[in-house]
């Protein structure tokens, strides 16, 4: 008999227990493997960091191998920009063509439909918003961490993946926040298309979000942002027949319009920015709410339609990518030459975008929705 | 056998435990798994977080669910909007109600998940031979203070910083918040990220650490509920006085004055104080756990309800004398 054993059978358990040390160490093993797996998993699916504000939001169509510099060469389109060969925008010869940045590397973080101005003040991070995404199976909410937001926002709900998973504008979030920090749209909307339904005598309509519509400063309340279709990179404005973003959309044509000719549907997210030259102050006007869920839709790879928060919206809006014109006033010219110039307008669908789309960025067939 | 009674005793620990600490410890445990398995459930029973949830959403007929808030939760963010949220007033109805009163400082004992984790690392006995700040005793007037300062503390970084501060850090919510996004990580559900679980780990780590450090470096018992936390020392403070539930004196002739009951509070309160008075324990510390009616010797005391004006039995409990010694017979 050895003299720990005699020890152990006296029962003295203390802090030095060899059988609580084992204990403990199996439990620490246990609980490093459990927290290792999801974070191999997480490595190998790898998320790509957030916030491209500072730099361009826009690629040059650079072209280095000198047969498409030949090919190009024969419509005048060859410039040289940083050392490199680029190809010039038919429209604006003296330019480079630009795309668009594909969505993972321009893409924002949201809050939730109906987040109030001082919204991190009325958060209480008690996650119910995001506990209700899940739930009904759509996944967009994410709750962000110390490394993220810092203190100020460490809790807070944000939508940030588009791509992967949109918001669905069920508007569920709103109907659970306890303190009001996302506003209850749905809720006010029922009560008043009830009170509506009511006075005229009518029955009472379901309660969903088809009601928000009717009630602009709802539609206002509940924006998370705005989307933008770069015409050079989408589809539907070079030849294609495609309206995935429209279909997807849970407001269909209240939000979108389009435009028919031989040269695609030409769909345009609604809106307008307006300035008021006295107080210098801007406001867009726009049924869009930023879902989100025509960037998934997008059959071109790395999204044409992306969705901006207002005030990049209006930056670019005001001067889109090195164009140097207003964003409506490019679309027109594009509209102008598609019209009055045939040939220059198949160079740019056919040559120039089809050539970078279909080539570069690449296009899911099976994604688009005529 | 012999390792049988080991783990019996590393279990239920010495003094043995009794019913109140397995209720405890049953209900805190089922809010633990509730939360953090509320995927599962697809939030039917639990969901959200302690800082504010949904019970039994859409599972009694006519009642779409019952909402529930943390006090200090909104009391900081009516101060960082410098708005109170009159919409909000149900859920915070409900938990003000079943606390102010009806239950006292019952939730720190018996749902903040902290307290198991607390009580995991803490001296299970309170000797009498500690030196004064370590031992059990009658809560100082700096003492009383001490927390109420605190909240103001957090009331004003609330203003200044224009984010409801404490409630933002609070180990509470973060345990559980924790726990459903452990489990979440586990089922790949989206947003479930490492790097935000293990900021709440972080939390709740820090709270740990900071109560162990307390209690085994300076001797402080429960640091972090007495001095740090405002959620439980606004119930504390506001509702034991009169709190319904209650540690009662129910046989102030039974009392022997053993000081067991001092030695195993886990707040270190000196319930003799009060029942020498004659009161049941009215102290804003107590957190109705039930650990000294479980080692009371005698029966004296039990954890019951009594009307919210009592003060108690109003017999006060004197010091016995011995039975005379042989010397003391013979002289």
């Amino acid at each position: 008999m050895g003299h720990k054993g005699d020890r152990r059978d006296r029962g003295e358990n203390g802090p030095k227990s060899p059988e609580r040390r084992r204990l403990l160490k199996t439990l620490a093993v246990i609980a490093a493997a459990s927290a290792a797996a999801p974070l191999a998993r997480a490595e190998a699916g790898g998320e790509a960091p957030s916030d491209k504000r500072d730099g361009p939001y826009y690629d040059y169509f650079y072209i280095d191998d000198p047969k498409l510099v030949a090919e190009f060469s024969q419509y005048g389109l060859v410039l040289e920009v940083n050392g490199r060969k680029c190809v010039a925008n038919p429209l604006l010869p003296d330019r480079c063509m630009a795309y668009v940045k594909p969505y993972e590397e321009d893409r924002f973080e949201f809050r939730p439909p109906g987040s109030t101005e001082d919204f991190e003040a009325r958060c209480i991070r008690c996650g119910l918003c995001y506990f209700q995404c899940h739930m009904e199976g759509y996944g967009a909410i994410r709750l962000l961490s110390l490394n993220e937001g810092g203190l100020k926002n460490f809790g807070t709900p944000v939508i940030d993946d588009h791509m992967h998973h949109p918001c669905n504008f069920c508007l569920e979030c709103t109907t659970v926040c306890p303190t009001d920090a996302i506003r209850p749209i749905l809720r006010m909307a029922c009560e008043r298309a009830r009170r509506e339904a009511r006075e005229k005598g009518e029955k009472p309509p379901h309660c969903d979000r088809s009601l928000i519509p009717n009630y602009p400063d709802l539609m206002e309340e509940a924006r998370m942002g705005i989307a933008m279709i770069d015409p050079d990179l989408c589809w539907a404005w070079n030849s294609g027949d495609c309206k995935s973003c429209a279909k997807a959309c849970p407001y269909g044509a209240i939000v979108f319009d389009f435009w028919f000719n031989e040269w695609g549907a030409h769909t345009r997210v609604k809106a307008t920015v307006k300035i008021d030259e006295k107080t210098g102050k801007v406001k867009v006007e726009t049924p869009c709410v930023g879902c989100g869920l025509c960037v998934s839709a997008c059959p071109v790879v790395g999204a044409a339609i992306h969705v901006l928060p207002v005030d990049e919206f209006v930056r670019r809006y005001m001067s889109f990518k090195n164009t140097g014109m207003r964003y409506d006033k490019y679309l027109e010219m594009i509209r102008r030459v598609e019209e009055t110039d045939p040939q220059k307008a198949v160079i740019r669908d056919m040559y120039v975008n089809g050539y970078y789309i279909l080539n570069r960025r690449g296009l899911i067939k099976e994604k688009i929705k005529t | 056998m012999a390792r049988l009674v080991r783990l019996k005793a590393w279990l239920l620990g010495r003094p043995r435990r009794g019913r109140w600490t397995l209720a405890r410890r049953m209900l805190q445990l089922v809010i633990l798994v509730g939360f953090a398995t509320q995927f599962a459930l697809n939030g039917r029973i639990f969901k959200g977080s302690l800082a504010s949830s949904r019970l039994f959403e859409h599972l009694v007929p006519g009642i779409s669910a019952i909402p529930l808030m943390d006090v200090w939760a909104w009391i900081e963010h009516a101060v960082a909007t410098h708005a109170p949220m009159l919409d909000s007033l149900l859920p915070l109805a409900i938990v003000a109600f079943l606390y102010l009163f009806l239950l006292g400082r019952f939730f720190c004992g018996w749902v903040c998940p902290m307290d198991m984790l607390f009580s995991l690392f803490e001296r299970k006995l309170n000797l009498p031979r500690y030196p004064r700040h370590a031992r059990y005793h009658v809560a100082t007037r700096g003492e009383k203070i001490a927390p109420v300062i605190a909240m103001l503390v957090y009331l004003v970084l609330s203003v200044a910083l224009a984010y409801p501060f404490f409630t933002t850090i609070s180990p509470v919510a973060a345990a559980t918040k924790a726990g459903s996004i452990l489990v979440a990580m586990l089922y790949n559900i989206p947003g479930a990220t490492l790097a935000f679980a293990a900021s709440q780990l972080l939390i709740v780590g820090v709270a740990l650490t900071a109560n162990i450090v307390a209690e085994y470096v300076f001797g402080v018992k429960r640091f972090w509920c007495r001095y740090i936390c405002p959620i439980g020392n606004l119930y504390g403070h506001i509702a034991n006085r009169y709190s319904p539930l209650r540690v009662k004196l129910a046989h102030p002739e039974r009392c022997t004055l053993c000081n067991l009951c001092n030695m195993v509070c886990p707040m270190g309160i000196e319930l003799t104080d009060w029942f020498k008075r004659g009161m049941d324990v009215l102290d804003y510390r107590c957190f109705h756990c039930g650990r000294c009616v479980e080692v009371c010797p005698k029966n004296a005391i039990s954890l019951g309800f009594r009307l919210p004006g009592s003060k108690g039995p109003g017999v006060p409990v004197k010091p016995r004398r011995l039975p005379p010694t042989v010397q003391e017979k013979t002289a």
